[in-house]
């Protein structure tokens, strides 16, 4: 199963390798929406890539599926953290027009 | 290189990414920088958790990976939700048309 061991190693540095551009775009980014695009992707992408070389080291069916539900569930929870963050952001830019 | 040394590396690659956002969590100029940065905590737990159980092989690493996960969303929905006013309070800031009034 050596095949799968380098399968499995890729997608892990792979999702390594995401999670720093996520990072640093959270940390260079000059906008407070720009650091949201950069963190909603990179870092369910990089969460993707990890559980993707996760589940190739497993063969119990119901281990793969706890996997995938947790990747659905922080995918699910970051549209609806990243949708109520924005509204709330975009709230107060109309309140500081209004304002000034 | 054995696979369970090569997946502790990762993880503390991983983790290393948590400094960084750390630092945004620190000098965020507004509150809402700052709760990305936690969120972003919630996503590289998960990750590393789901390495450490790749490491120990225990199937209880799932369920915290599935509690951190679920977790992450609970804290954005506090802070936009349930405390309107928490972090920058605007003086124009009208009130959430759609919130609901907290069950007391």
């Amino acid at each position: 199963m050596i095949v799968f061991d380098l399968l499995s190693a890729l997608f892990i540095c792979m999702g390594v390798f995401f999670f720093f551009a996520s990072a640093v775009g959270l940390l260079r980014f000059p906008d407070t929406l720009c650091r949201m695009h950069a963190l909603a992707k990179a870092d369910n992408l990089a969460l993707g890539c990890v559980i993707l070389g996760a589940v190739f080291q497993q063969t119990d069916p119901l281990i793969i599926g706890k996997l995938l539900l947790i990747w659905v569930v922080t995918l699910l929870s970051s549209a609806t953290g990243g949708f109520l963050l924005a509204q709330r952001i975009r709230r107060k830019h109309l309140a500081q027009q209004e304002a000034g | 290189m054995s696979s369970g040394s090569f997946f502790s590396w990762a993880a503390l690659g991983i983790l290393c990414t948590l400094l960084l956002a750390f630092i945004r969590v620190c000098r965020g100029p507004s509150a809402e920088d700052r709760l990305l940065g936690i969120q972003s905590f919630g996503t590289v737990g998960t990750a590393v958790v789901i390495l450490l159980y790749l490491v120990e092989g225990s199937s209880g690493y799932l369920d915290v990976a599935l509690v951190m996960a679920m977790l992450a969303a609970v804290t954005v929905i506090t802070f936009t939700r349930i405390l309107p006013g928490a972090g920058d309070v605007d003086p124009g800031e009208a009130p959430a048309p759609q919130s609901e009034p907290p069950a007391s």
